[in-house]
């Protein structure tokens, strides 16, 4: 059977199983098994297969999976996120779109607290989008910067999804995660732009408000009791990767460590919301972990019956421009994060993208960051990005889908405006891994 | 008819007591790994096991925690098609995706109860400085599976009587 024959059976499949409700993982589990049958015959393969779904999760580096998203949850659960908040809103004084302005900042600092992007935009709506409406901002801008600042933690470093990406490509995952560091501050900084410049144009947008003039003593306090402590969290996670003093598994830890004595010091260590972040972190954990499970299988699958090998060789002997290969294959992740989830996408995806990037001779680590911006899109691409569903769950009544996506759009294009930063000077991502190698 | 209404009470009962060990479980892990790297760099004395034991509780996680997060409707599903159906082909399409992902949970069930036996009788120990037997690993996969194999056809039945009372 040709290359392309093998592809397309396999990923009908897995298409038909998809559509039809299954939970991913398990369709995935399901085209493991049926491909196992008809390509090997099944019997002592089958073993195999249980075997890889147990190596594929057996892994030391997929810890931070599950603690990047526990540190992000105790955060939150602890009340600890809203005291930074309040102090960042002292800090900011009278500005245009200042509440919009301080979504993105306090949207980017807990993105450098927490791995999950689903935690940080639903605590991002909790906590500012009832604010912003009473003061009558719009929906551009008050929903919108939710939106976009509430994905950057799948960007700014500790990202689950980041180890995930590094985990199924098989890639330095402290590489992925600096690498990623830069392109998403960019991101925000297009974001604050944007903000910045429509706020000008169309001031109803965020109507001024009168400010409460806070003492420079006091806004000093709020720095030194609430903010400065949680740079202690942000060092124990990202600097000590940086530093080469601990692993990112050993530094998810300590981080998450931080994190609890953190909120036991300000008492917001109680049981109920240790009970909450647990719970919560079980749930995305085990959702990801379980997806995950079936990714070894399902390259070996496609290694056995050659198919990726094959359609390497073929891609070689096209005379296109690498460049054009990888927007090609950028465009592709681009619309199945239209319609499909972001780990799912990877396990699809990587196992025949990467070998090709290899081939090619460009670098895995520029390219898996550029995965990760155009997932990070998917997760905010209208009509089906999860960002925009967790959006709306926190939103008020009334609040449309079509209000959220409109909202939405102006921060995916700032989005779009990063990714081909990142694709045309590549040394926004290998700067830093370079450094501090 | 109260004997399944017991049975299916201590299976609830089951798959809430392996969430809430994955729970204690990922607890443990940031005591253990920071207890490792503090013990590292300021006492000059590792844990040595700490590696491997952090392995063996990634297996727990997905494993134990699957069934749960079935009966919470969790795992992550695309329902762009499915959403569009009218409501009766809706729960058909349920009760299908539900049937077919009990029915690929069956599957791997019995070959991972298959790969136990196999491991215990050829008593595999796993790679490391202290080994374990493999098969007690290979087990948690099998109790896994089996018992989101329940969950998932519980779930096509529970569906499939809904098409059935309400088409």
């Amino acid at each position: 059977m040709e290359w392309w024959m093998i592809l397309l059976v396999i990923f009908s499949a897995l298409g038909v199983l998809i559509v039809v409700g299954m939970p991913v993982a398990f369709a995935f589990l399901g085209v493991n098994l049926g491909a196992i049958y008809i390509l090997q015959g099944g019997g002592r393969a089958f073993h195999s297969l249980v075997l890889s779904m147990y190596d594929a999760v057996s892994s030391f580096t997929l810890l931070p999976i599950a603690l990047f998203v526990l540190m992000g949850e105790i955060l939150w659960h602890s009340n600890l996120a809203f005291k930074a908040l309040d102090v960042l809103d002292k800090l900011l004084g009278r500005l245009t779109g200042r509440l919009s302005i301080l979504t993105v900042a306090t949207g980017t600092m807990f993105s450098s607290l927490s791995g999950s992007t689903m935690a940080n935009t639903a605590l991002l709506g909790t906590m500012l989008l009832p604010e912003m409406q009473r003061r009558g901002y719009k929906s551009p801008m008050s929903i919108g910067p939710i939106i976009g600042s509430g994905g950057l933690a799948m960007m700014i470093p500790p990202s689950s999804l980041a180890v995930i990406l590094a985990a199924v490509a098989k890639l330095s995952i402290g590489k992925i995660l600096i690498g990623a560091l830069i392109p998403g501050l960019i991101m925000a900084v297009l974001y604050l732009g944007y903000i910045i410049v429509r706020c000008r144009l169309q001031p109803h947008l965020t109507p001024a408000y009168d400010l409460q003039p806070v003492p420079l003593r006091e806004k000093l306090i709020g720095v030194v009791k609430y903010l400065l402590p949680l740079g202690v969290i942000v060092f124990l996670v990202t600097g000590v990767i940086v530093i080469g003093v601990a692993t990112p598994t050993e530094a998810a830890a300590l981080g998450c460590f931080g994190s609890m004595v953190m909120a036991a010091a300000y008492g917001g260590l109680t049981l109920e919301s240790l009970r909450k972040a647990v719970t919560g972190t079980v749930q995305i954990s085990v959702m990801m972990l379980a997806i995950l499970a079936s990714a070894l299988a399902f390259s070996q699958v496609l290694a056995y019956s050659g198919a990726s090998r094959d359609m390497l060789e073929y891609v070689l002997t096209l005379a296109i421009e690498p460049l054009i290969v990888v927007i090609l294959m950028q465009l592709v992740v681009l619309i199945l994060g239209m319609f499909m989830e972001q780990v799912a996408i990877m396990l699809i995806m990587l196992p025949i993208y990467i070998p090709v990037i290899n081939a090619l001779g460009l670098d895995p680590i520029w390219y898996g960051v550029l995965m990760l911006i155009n997932l990070q899109m998917a997760l905010t691409t209208p009509p089906f990005g999860m960002l925009l569903f967790v959006m709306k769950g926190v939103a008020p009544k009334g609040t449309t889908m079509r209000e959220i996506y409109m909202a939405g759009m102006p921060f995916l294009a700032c989005d779009a405006v990063a990714l081909t930063i990142v694709l045309f000077v590549p040394a926004t991502v290998t700067f830093l891994p370079g450094l501090f190698q | 008819m109260r004997r399944f209404t017991w049975l299916a009470a201590a299976y609830d009962g089951l798959v809430s007591a392996c969430a809430f060990v994955v729970g204690i479980l990922i607890l443990l892990t940031v005591v253990l790994v920071t207890s490792d790297v503090v013990g590292r760099y300021f006492f000059a004395a590792p844990i040595g096991w700490v590696f491997e034991i952090t392995e063996h509780i990634l297996v727990c996680v997905p494993f134990l925690g699957m069934a749960w997060l079935a009966r919470r409707g969790e795992h992550v599903r695309i329902e762009i098609v499915v959403q569009m159906l009218p409501a009766g082909w809706h729960r058909r399409a349920d009760c299908l995706a539900h049937a077919l992902s009990g029915l690929a949970c069956a599957i791997a069930t019995y070959y991972a109860v298959a790969t136990t036996i196999d491991h215990f009788a050829r008593g595999i120990v796993t790679y490391g400085i202290y080994p374990m037997p493999k098969f007690l690993l290979i087990a948690v996969v099998a109790l896994g599976l089996g018992l989101t194999t329940i969950e998932f056809f519980r779930q096509a039945v529970t569906a499939f009587t809904s098409t059935t009372e309400n088409g």
